[in-house]
C-alpha cells in the first residue's frame, strides 16, 4: 500500500504500525478509558438495557463485584455466555480491567459444541449467566469439561472470540489488549463517538462488530443501547429504538438493515449520522433503501473478518456503478493488503485471495488447530510479515476501490454468519441414514443467502423430514440449519465430469415436491 | 375457503408450506416443538408472527414477543385464540 491511497483520517499515530512495535504504544487501554470515565463523569449513562440506564460508576462497580466473584486464579481464562444484559457487559468489563483473558459465547452455541470450545481454549471456569454473578450468595458458574490447559498467565490476549465454524469445534480467535485498544480509538475517531453519543447495538456480545457499537462507544465516553435479539429483527421496533433513544451510530449485517427498509414505509430517520453495513456482501438495493430511511447519514461499507477485525472501508457516494459489486473500498489506516494472484505471486493490486494485515488482528486460533492455514507468513520487498488469508477473491485495481468477486471455497454468508456449504454437507453425510447430500445457496433478498438441502436416503431407510430437521438443528449451528430440505430414494445427477450436479438435484427435488403437493391437494379434495 | 378448518390446522399448513415443503402433515402434531426442534429460528419465527397477523388480523407487540407463545401448534392456537382488544380501540 502507498501513502496515498490512504484515508485522510489517519489522526492516531499509533494504529500506523508494524508487529516489532506493538508492545511499546502509548494507547490508552480500552478498560483505563472506561475507569476514566466512571471516575470523571461517573453519572453518565453508559448502557441502555430496556428500560434501564447504567452509569459509569454504577457499570464500573458491577465490574468490580462480578470479577471477584468469579472462581479461579486471577489469571485463569474464563469463559462467559454472553446473554444481552448490562450485567454481561459488566462482567466483560471486569475481565478486562483485572487483565483475565474471557471467552466470549454465544447463548445459542450448543453445548457439546461449547465444551469442545472450552476444551480447546484450556478453560475451566464457565458463567452461565452473568446476571446472578453479579447477585452475591448464588452460584452461577459450572465446571468446564476435564482435560483442561493450564492457565494463559504472560499473555496478552484479552477477549476470545468464536469463529461461526459451521462443523466441528468453532475455533477461538484471541484478540490482544493492544489490537483492541488500537481498534476502539480508531472507531471512536472515525465514527466520532464521544461523551454523550449513543449508538444502538443490535448484534450478538459475541460477534465482533460488538466491539465498536458497545465497546467503542464506552472508550468515547458514549451511550451503548443494548436490544435482545428478538426484538433486533423486528424492524419496526428497531426504527422506533433509534427515534426514542436519540441513536446517532448504527452498525449491523444488511439483513438487518433490510428488515427496518421493508418496515420503513416512507419512514425516515433523519437524527442517525452514521450507518456502518459490514459482515457479508451488500447490494446496491439495500444501499439505496438505507439512503432513503437515513437521509442524513454517512454510509459506509466496511470490510473485515473476527481475525482481523476492520479491515477495508467504503464510504458510499450513492454513485456506484450498479453494473458491478458495492466496493469494499480501500484499506484503512496501518492496514496492508495483498493479492495472491493466479501466477501465484503476491501484489498490491490484481485479482485473486485477499490477504490482510491489520493492526487490530490475532496472530493464531488459541489450541493452533488451523493456524498455519489462516496465518500465513509472505516475503514482501519489505521483508517477511504475517498476513491473515480472508478466503475472499477480491478485484483490487490502483486508484479504484477494491470489490470482491467471490470465495475460494464453498463458503457463503446467512445473515452475516459463515456457513461452508461443504460442511454442511458433510453433516448430513454423516446421519447413519444418509447416503448422499448436496447443498445449494441461492441469493436471498432478506438473508443474503438461503440454503437449500437434498438429501439421498439410504436404501430402505424410512428417515422423514421431521426427524431428519432435529438432527440437523443437533448438529449444524444457527444460520446454517436449511430452511428447504427435500429427501430422495434417486440417485443424484451428475455433471460431465462425474460430479454431482448439485442446481439439477435441486431442480428435480423441487419439481418431484410440487408433483407430490399437488397429488396431496387432489387427494384432500 | 374450507371453513372446516380449525386455528391449529391452519398455522400446521402454513408452517409445512414454509418450513417443511414434503413433510408428511402427520408429523407435526400438536406438541410437536417448532422451535428446539429447528423448524422455526428466530427470523422463521418473525415470518410466522406476520403471517398471523395478516392471517387471522391480530396485533401482535413487542410484549407478545415471548418465545413460549409459539412453541407448538397447542400454544400458537391459544395465542391466537386469546381475547385481545379489538383494533384500533387501544
Amino acid at each position: 500500500m502507498t501513502i496515498d491511497e490512504m484515508p485522510a483520517t489517519i489522526t492516531a499515530a499509533a494504529v500506523v504500525t508494524d508487529r516489532a512495535d506493538r508492545t511499546d504504544l502509548a494507547v490508552d487501554s480500552l478498560a483505563g478509558r472506561i475507569q476514566a470515565h466512571a471516575s470523571l463523569t461517573p453519572d453518565a449513562p453508559a448502557v441502555v438495557d430496556g428500560t434501564r440506564t447504567t452509569s459509569y460508576a454504577e457499570l464500573l462497580a458491577v465490574a468490580t463485584g462480578s470479577v471477584a466473584a468469579l472462581p479461579g486464579c486471577t489469571d485463569d481464562r474464563v469463559a462467559v455466555v454472553v446473554h444481552k444484559t448490562t450485567a454481561t457487559v459488566a462482567l466483560v468489563l471486569g475481565c478486562l480491567v483485572a487483565r483475565r483473558p474471557v471467552l466470549l459465547l454465544a447463548p445459542t452455541m450448543l453445548p457439546e459444541r461449547r465444551d469442545a470450545v472450552l476444551r480447546d481454549a484450556g478453560i475451566l471456569h464457565l458463567v452461565d449467566d452473568p446476571e446472578r454473578l453479579a447477585t452475591p450468595g448464588i452460584p452461577a458458574t459450572s465446571s468446564g469439561p476435564d482435560r483442561a490447559q493450564g492457565p494463559a498467565s504472560g499473555t496478552d490476549d484479552a477477549l476470545l472470540l468464536t469463529t461461526s465454524g459451521t462443523t466441528g469445534t468453532p475455533k477461538v480467535v484471541p484478540l490482544g489488549r493492544t489490537a483492541i485498544d488500537r481498534f476502539v480509538l480508531w472507531a471512536g475517531e472515525e465514527l466520532a463517538l464521544g461523551p454523550g453519543t449513543t449508538v444502538l447495538s443490535l448484534a450478538p456480545l459475541n460477534f465482533d462488530i460488538s466491539l465498536l457499537d458497545v465497546w467503542a462507544t464506552l472508550a468515547a465516553g458514549g451511550r451503548a443501547v443494548l436490544v435482545p435479539p428478538t426484538r433486533a429483527v423486528r424492524g419496526r421496533v428497531v426504527l422506533d429504538l433509534l427515534e426514542s433513544e436519540r441513536a446517532e451510530v448504527v452498525q449491523a449485517v444488511p439483513t438487518f438493515f433490510r428488515l427496518m427498509i421493508d418496515a420503513a414505509a416512507g419512514r425516515q430517520v433523519p437524527g442517525v449520522r452514521e450507518v456502518v453495513l459490514t459482515g457479508e456482501p451488500v447490494d446496491h438495493a439495500t444501499v439505496a433503501g438505507v439512503r432513503r430511511v437515513f437521509p442524513s447519514a454517512r454510509v459506509r461499507n466496511v470490510y473485515g473478518m473476527t481475525e482481523t477485525n476492520d479491515s477495508l472501508m467504503h464510504v458510499l457516494t450513492g454513485d456506484e456503478p450498479t453494473d458491478r459489486p458495492v466496493p469494499v473500498g480501500h484499506p484503512l489506516p496501518g492496514v496492508d493488503v495483498l493479492v495472491h494472484t493466479e501466477d501465484g505471486g503476491y501484489a498490491p493490486f490484481g485479482d485473486g485471495e485477499l490477504l490482510v494485515r491489520t493492526p487490530f488482528q490475532a496472530d493464531r486460533y488459541l489450541g493452533d488447530r488451523g493456524s498455519a492455514e489462516r496465518f500465513v507468513t509472505v516475503w514482501t520487498s519489505r521483508g517477511s510479515r504475517e498476513y491473515v488469508r480472508t478466503g475472499d477473491l477480491v478485484r483490487r485495481r490502483p486508484g479504484e476501490p477494491a470489490v470482491l468477486v467471490g470465495r475460494v471455497d464453498r463458503r457463503v454468508k446467512v445473515r452475516g454468519i459463515a456457513v461452508d456449504l461443504a460442511d454442511v454437507e458433510l453433516v448430513l453425510e454423516e446421519h447413519p441414514m444418509v447416503t448422499a447430500a448436496a447443498v445449494v445457496a441461492e441469493t436471498d433478498d432478506l438473508e443474503g443467502h438461503r440454503l437449500a438441502g437434498v438429501v439421498r436416503r439410504s436404501p430402505g431407510s424410512d428417515l422423514d423430514l421431521v426427524t431428519l430437521r432435529r438432527y440437523c438443528t443437533s448438529r449444524l449451528p444457527t444460520g446454517s440449519t436449511l430452511p428447504e430440505l427435500h429427501l430422495t430414494d434417486e440417485p443424484f445427477p451428475l455433471t460431465i465430469t462425474g460430479k454431482t450436479d448439485r442446481p439439477r438435484t435441486l431442480r428435480a427435488a423441487r419439481q418431484e415436491h410440487e408433483r407430490t403437493r399437488h397429488g396431496h391437494h387432489a387427494h384432500h379434495l | 375457503m374450507d371453513t372446516t378448518l380449525t386455528t391449529s390446522d391452519l398455522v400446521r399448513d402454513y408452517v409445512i408450506d414454509e418450513f417443511l415443503p414434503g413433510a408428511d402433515p402427520e408429523q407435526v402434531t400438536p406438541q410437536t416443538d417448532l422451535l428446539n426442534s429447528g423448524i422455526i429460528d428466530s427470523l422463521g419465527l418473525l415470518k410466522l408472527i406476520a403471517w398471523l397477523e395478516t392471517r387471522f388480523e391480530i396485533g401482535i407487540d413487542d410484549t407478545d414477543l415471548d418465545p413460549e407463545n409459539f412453541r407448538n401448534l397447542n400454544t400458537i392456537t391459544a395465542f391466537v385464540e386469546r381475547p385481545r382488544p379489538t383494533p384500533g380501540s387501544v
